[in-house]
């Protein structure tokens, strides 16, 4: 069956989905277990940047697990409803777990002090009270996120290698458009720079690790490219 | 091809066309995400550029041979859900090397390919196994 004009300016392109899949995944919802997806148990929402290119910047919705008290892994998404698209996968380590990896590693991960100290990152419709003990982790940790479907720059299909994004710091050539700001704001009603009054008591890691956030020392920005390499085969094929 | 790694896939659809998966190691609640992967339909396989489908497979084998399977759905409903899935493309991502022991997760990611015929699956993995996905595509990291 062709699809229709609509179908195809979609983001993906594509039919509604039919009764027959909505049916099958009815169906495997009661059978199956789904163990693994309901051990999410907050929804942040923050602003990250491409690293090679940190004019491009995102707002994320972050599905966080916590796997034990230095370590969470988050899916990510690009919007928090039900069309949301998986735009990739960060993992979040405490500054302990941090200061233990090698510096070619550290490289690719970013701090978390200033986009939950200035209000940035925020858990929508979470009394900022309730929400205080996570924060005061989170504001210690460091991250690493990988963007695998650039839906910014339109397009409708994940195409690409992945990217290794960035967190929003003071500095001036990173700062996180207004107008990005303000469209979340307005979503969720509430003010960024009031909730950064309040949290004025939050303490990033006791020391910053100056190999995070690699780009602030350095001047250097990374990209992911792709290489073709040699297959190691298990098996001849004739 | 010599690294083979289970993979739990937990799978949404964004339409009838497309899916979104997240990759865990186990099945449990102390699973580790190690990665991510979006199938499509022949149809949109077909509008990628020709530089990005190298990064995207092909669905038939896994489900033809049985190392691809649904947990728990009885026999009837699972070929349905295959029937389609048998005729889909991939693109899968891993961050996080399980297979050779890493507790976190290092390094760049990997594109990962899937089985394409028999005499690629190491024997001693066919057992209790969702799907095999050998690794031949690497991303590199420019400063």
């Amino acid at each position: 069956m062709a699809s229709t004009n609509a179908e195809k300016k979609g983001v993906p392109p594509g039919k509604p989905v039919s009764l027959g899949s909505q049916m099958l995944d009815k169906g495997a919802q009661m059978l199956q277990s789904l163990t693994p997806i309901k051990q999410m148990s907050q929804h942040a929402c923050t602003f990250a940047l491409y690293s090679q290119d940190m004019s491009r910047q995102i707002e994320t919705h972050h599905f966080v697990t916590r796997i034990n008290q230095d370590f969470l892994q988050c899916a990510v998404y690009d919007s928090d409803d039900s069309s949301g698209r998986l735009i990739g996968v960060e993992y979040i380590v405490s500054d302990r777990i941090f200061d233990t990896l090698p510096p070619d590693e550290q490289k690719l991960w970013h701090s978390h002090a200033y986009e939950i100290q200035s209000g940035l990152l925020v858990h929508p419709r979470v009394p900022e009270k309730v929400a205080m003990p996570e924060l005061e982790n989170l504001a210690k940790s460091y991250g690493k996120f990988w963007c695998t479907w650039q839906t910014d720059r339109g397009d409708k299909l994940p195409i690409g290698p992945p990217s290794l994004m960035m967190s929003p710091q003071e500095d001036i050539q990173c700062m996180v458009k207004p107008e990005l700001v303000k469209k979340r704001d307005d979503k969720y009603n509430i003010s960024t720079n009031a909730i950064c009054g309040s949290r004025t008591e939050l303490m990033g890691p006791g020391r910053l690790n100056p190999m995070a956030d690699y780009w602030r020392e350095h001047n250097k920005c990374l990209a992911v490219d792709v290489e073709n390499t040699e297959m190691k085969k298990l098996t001849v094929f004739p | 091809m010599t690294r083979q790694v289970e993979a739990h896939h937990y799978c949404g659809h964004l339409n009838e066309d497309m899916r979104q998966c997240l990759i865990y190691d186990r099945p449990d609640a102390d699973a580790r995400l190690i990665g991510l992967e979006y199938i499509v339909t022949e149809e949109l396989f077909l509008t990628l550029p020709d530089t990005e489908k190298p990064m995207w497979h092909s669905h038939e084998y896994e489900v033809k041979s049985g190392v691809l399977f649904l947990p728990g759905v009885p026999g009837p409903v699972e070929r349905k859900d295959l029937e389609k899935v048998a005729k889909t493309y991939g693109k899968t991502i891993h961050f996080w090397q399980v297979d050779r022991g890493d507790e976190l997760p290092l390094g760049l990611p990997q594109v990962m390919m899937a089985l394409t015929r028999d005499g690629q699956l190491y024997p001693s993995l066919a057992k209790g196994i969702v799907s095999f996905i050998p690794t031949i595509g690497v991303f590199v990291i420019r400063f």
